[in-house]
């Protein structure tokens, strides 16, 4: 594993213990440009994650807390009049940071969610025609409480396809949980490792990983078995190959590789792929597709 | 599996069943029972309707009940259709049952086995080749609709073309496995079909030889080597009649089946054919005099009596075959054994009076036996007598209203009249049935059919033995010598069932080549394929082999499953991938070795994962080369293209490494 990249493991599981490997999945998917959606019950420490990993590449960060009254103007910001000059200012809104954090994405209406997964994918916001570029580079990490709780509405398959991953944190273990109450620390004592030129340096490299036949190939293979298959509600969509194709470069290249094996997909395709084949959040627990669909297609039958 | 199939799923496969069990079922109507058939009616209109509206099911307790009640009927009837129709009845209650619940896939899969089952029983009451191409018609709808039903979103053109391919690919097998199969005896005997009494029978009551003229149904076919008889001699001999009680003649009390005890000198020119006769419900067997048989095909040995003729110990369940040399020139009964001749000369003691006086008044006492004969047949001239298949019933005094009132009848009436005047007169006389004629087929083929059925008189000459004379060819000479079709009058015609279709195709010049071939078809499917026995099969392992021994029979089996095994690689190996379109690459190789240790790769695992699974049981040389040609292969397949050349190499070299550490088991 390359270093630096170890570095960052090392630096957030000061705060979030015993995650490593989700750790390495959300420095995967920020490596490979993406938004991340993190799942799971309060408390687990999704804030505490997205705050340490802005903390480690020196990002601007900011959260929302996303509530059902919370407005788009709320979050994208407002041209106020300035009786000064006689004109509308901008004031941006939280929105214009390199890390945001969605809190509880779910409990927002779904014109609040529509307003901040378009700004997501286009990295730019609109408002009364004026284009708003967004800052570079630009991160959404949002959380979801999987539970059904009145008054949330869960993000729509073709919303949740805009996020490159998603991830579960789950329960740390005995051990993992006892060092956590042992020392308390803060997000302030953590190390930026990084700066965010180093980080943009590494995301271009992560695009130049390379990729052979065979190993498109597989990809293509395994996203065209939950085309064909019935076994799978919701098939993966181009834009969700594409996820795939650069996050399995980020693992390669966190991996210190510079070509992408088999298992590098294998590694990326739960976190990459669940939520989008599983669609919305009903019932999340069961058998898990995306395991399914990696044991239905041979990586070597290319 | 279970599953309930959608009302759009279900409409081809229910459709065609229906059509499918009509089809099957419309050859077994015989041994069908009538209430049986309303049954098999019901069960199909609701089959179809279903196709059409979906339709409650019957509940399944109602179901059992009604079953048990089928079953009670089906035992009561038991008794007087036998076993083998009560088990084909079985067959067809139990599909129509389960035809009025069809709905998996599971329904119809045991709805078409049990159809496959009525095919097979159907084949032991017809066999001919018409019936064969029906069946395969049959065939083809089951395996068509359990096409249908397993072959998901496939149209059904493409379900059809399927089926004819599979049924294709099997052909070649079963045709080997027809020739090849070793042909044991049956190990317990097909129950023989109880049928409407056809064929000759060893009583007759003037005037029942007239139902049988109906009939088209084939007798035997003759093939002759050399020359064919003129069809005025075309007497094939079967049951001889002594016994007289005044209304039918019958086969007497004395008149034993024996096999012939003396020897007999054959002389003189002979017709030599072979006999393919159809089984029919008495022992007698057919041939023209005197036969000598040469060759017995059939499985049941055939012996002659006294009187020249053919019968085996019980009758026929299968196609006779036998080759007979008759040699016409010898006289019958040359050697003049001592006769009882009592019996040829048993009357009743009462009834016909005006016979009685008829003959007396003719005065022939002082005559001899040949002479007397010739003077009594003198009555019947075409003049007088008319040859009808439409005689009057004669029920008291037959012989006298016969001869004296009606003048009308058919060859049986005539046989029954001689020969009691003979009798009268103190002539040795008795009755031979048999048949007369027979179509001349193609090339030296005679056919002969039931309506062929004759009834001629043979009286004793005290210096030459037996001598044939047939009053019918006196009163209608046409009869023997074109046949019974021009014998009979216009109005008669009607009578002959399927006579006009047959008359017809043969009287129009391009039909007549089609009528002759499908006479042809018939007699080679009926020689080479239902006559197909052990005796074939040893003369064509001969044939191929020089001589039968069980070297030669082992070859003979071990080549045709050779071949059979070569068809079956033909179609369904998978040869074509391992040698066209698939390379054979360094990891299948490697692949293939670590299956042959036991190492089967799973197919989620990538490479490494693979070994690394299996290196807790791999030796460390064995991890090390494993390791490497996974290093290895992960440059050459993943990494950068422009190394491939050099990489190639070096999978080989790993490759090579591979096989030389790894052994199998």
């Amino acid at each position: 594993m390359r270093h630096d990249i170890k570095q960052c493991i090392e630096q957030v599981s000061r705060l979030v213990k015993g995650k490593e490997s989700q750790i390495e999945l959300s420095l995967i998917c920020i490596i490979s440009n993406g938004h991340l959606l993190l799942e799971d019950l309060p408390g687990m420490g999704k804030t505490t994650l997205s705050h340490a990993l802005a903390k480690i590449f020196g990002l601007e960060y900011a959260r929302i807390q996303f509530t059902s009254d919370l407005l788009p103007a709320d979050m994208l910001g407002v041209n106020i009049f300035n009786q000064k000059d006689n004109s509308f200012e901008f004031h941006p809104g939280p929105v214009f940071n390199q890390l945001i954090l969605a809190d509880e994405i779910n409990r927002a209406s779904p014109k609040t969610q529509s307003a901040l997964l378009e700004a997501m994918a286009e990295r730019q916001v609109t408002i009364d025609g004026v284009t708003h570029t967004l800052p570079s580079p630009f991160f959404v990490i949002a959380s979801q409480n999987p539970l059904h709780q009145s008054g949330t509405h869960p993000l729509p398959e073709s919303q949740l396809d805009r996020f490159q991953m998603q991830l579960s944190l789950g329960y740390p273990n005995a051990e993992a949980e006892k060092a956590m109450l042992m020392n308390n620390s803060s997000v302030d004592e953590i190390d930026t490792v990084m700066s965010v030129d180093e980080l943009q340096e590494m995301q271009r490299k992560v695009s130049q990983v390379m990729m052979s036949d065979s190993v498109v190939n597989y990809l293509l293979a395994l996203v065209n078995h939950t085309r064909t298959s019935n076994d799978f509600p919701n098939a993966l969509s181009p834009r969700a190959s594409k996820a795939l194709f650069s996050a399995a470069q980020a693992a390669a290249f966190v991996n210190r590789r510079d070509f992408v094996t088999p298992e590098d997909i294998q590694f990326i395709l739960p976190s990459v792929a669940e939520h989008r084949l599983r669609g919305q959040l009903l019932n999340s627990t069961g058998s898990s597709y995306s395991e399914h669909l990696l044991q239905q297609v041979d990586p070597l039958a290319a | 599996m279970v599953t309930i199939l959608s009302q759009k799923a279900l409409k081809l496969p229910s459709i065609l069943s229906a059509i499918l069990f009509t089809m099957v079922l419309a050859p077994l109507y015989e041994p069908m029972m009538g209430w049986v058939w309303v049954l098999f009616v019901c069960a199909n209109l609701i089959c179809l309707a279903r196709a059409f509206k979906p339709i409650p099911a019957l509940k399944n307790r109602t179901l059992n009940v009604f079953a048990l009640f089928c079953l009670v009927l089906l035992i009561t009837f038991a008794g007087e259709y036998g076993l083998l129709s009560t088990m084909v009845n079985l067959l067809v209650v139990a599909c129509s049952l389960k035809f009025l619940m069809l709905k998996t896939t599971a329904d119809f899969h045991l709805v078409l086995i049990v159809q496959i089952f009525l095919i097979a029983s159907g084949f032991i009451f017809h066999q001919g080749l018409g019936f064969a191409l029906y069946y395969s018609i049959a065939v083809f709808l089951v395996f068509y609709i359990a096409f249908l039903l397993n072959m998901g979103n496939q149209t059904s053109t493409d379900a059809a073309k399927q089926t004819a391919k599979q049924l294709a690919q099997a052909i070649p097998i079963a045709a080997l496995v027809f020739i090849i199969a070793p042909r044991f005896p049956p190990f317990w005997e097909t129950p023989v079909e109880k049928k409407n009494e056809t064929g000759l029978s060893e009583k007759i009551t003037p005037g029942d030889i007239a139902n049988l003229a109906r009939s088209t149904d084939l007798v035997f076919r003759a093939e002759f080597t050399g020359d064919i008889p003129e069809p005025g001699d075309r007497y094939w001999r079967a049951i001889i009649l002594d016994y007289f009680d005044g209304q039918s003649w019958s086969v007497g009390p004395q008149q034993s089946v024996q096999v012939q005890q003396q020897s007999v000198n054959y002389f003189g020119d002979f017709w030599r054919y072979l006999v393919i006769a159809e089984p029919n419900q008495t022992r007698w067997l057919y041939s023209l005099d005197i036969p000598l048989v040469t060759d017995v095909m059939s499985q049941q040995e055939i012996n002659q009596t006294d009187n020249y003729q053919l019968f085996t110990s019980t009758p026929a369940k299968n196609n006779s075959l036998y080759i007979v040399n008759s040699y016409y020139q010898m006289p019958l009964d040359r050697q003049k054994v001592q006769h009882n001749f009592e019996r040829y000369l048993q009357l009743p003691s009462s009834g016909n009076p005006e016979t009685k006086k008829y003959i007396e008044s003719l005065a022939l006492d002082s005559l001899s036996n040949f002479e007397k004969m010739h003077k009594i047949a003198e009555i019947f001239t075409p003049e007088s007598f008319k040859y009808t298949l439409k005689p009057p019933l004669m029920q008291n005094e037959p012989v006298d209203q016969f001869l004296f009132s009606y003048r009308r009848g058919f060859c049986s009436h005539y046989a029954s009249a001689l020969t009691y005047m003979l009798r009268l007169a103190g002539v040795p006389s008795r009755i031979v049935t048999g048949y007369q004629g027979g179509l001349e087929q193609a090339t030296s083929i005679l056919t002969v059919r039931q309506y062929d059925a004759h009834a001629w008189v043979e009286a004793w000459q005290e210096d030459i033995g037996w001598v044939r004379i047939d009053p019918t060819a006196m009163v209608a000479p046409d009869r023997m010598t074109t046949g019974l079709l021009s014998a009979i009058s216009e109005e008669d015609n009607e009578l002959v069932e399927g006579n006009s279709f047959l008359r017809g195709m043969a009287s129009l010049p391009g039909l007549k080549h089609l009528s002759d071939f499908i006479v042809m078809a018939n007699h080679n499917w009926s020689q080479m394929v239902l006559g197909y026995d052990q005796e074939n099969q040893r003369d064509l392992i001969e044939r191929i082999f020089g001589e039968v021994n069980t070297k030669n029979l082992i070859t003979f089996l071990l080549v045709s499953f050779a071949i059979i095994v070569a068809i079956v690689a033909f179609f369904f190996a998978p040869w074509r991938r391992w040698f066209k379109t698939e390379k054979v690459t360094p990891q299948v190789i490697l692949f293939e070795i670590l299956r042959n240790r036991g190492f089967n790769k799973q197919t989620q695992e990538t490479m490494k994962d693979f070994f690394v699974r299996i290196s807790d049981k791999c030796t460390e040389d064995e991890k090390q080369v494993l390791f490497t040609f996974a290093d290895v292969y992960y440059e050459f397949e993943y990494a950068d293209v422009a190394l491939q050349a050099p990489n190639q190499k070096r999978l080989d070299e790993a490759l090579e490494e591979c096989i030389k550490i790894i052994k199998p088991k």
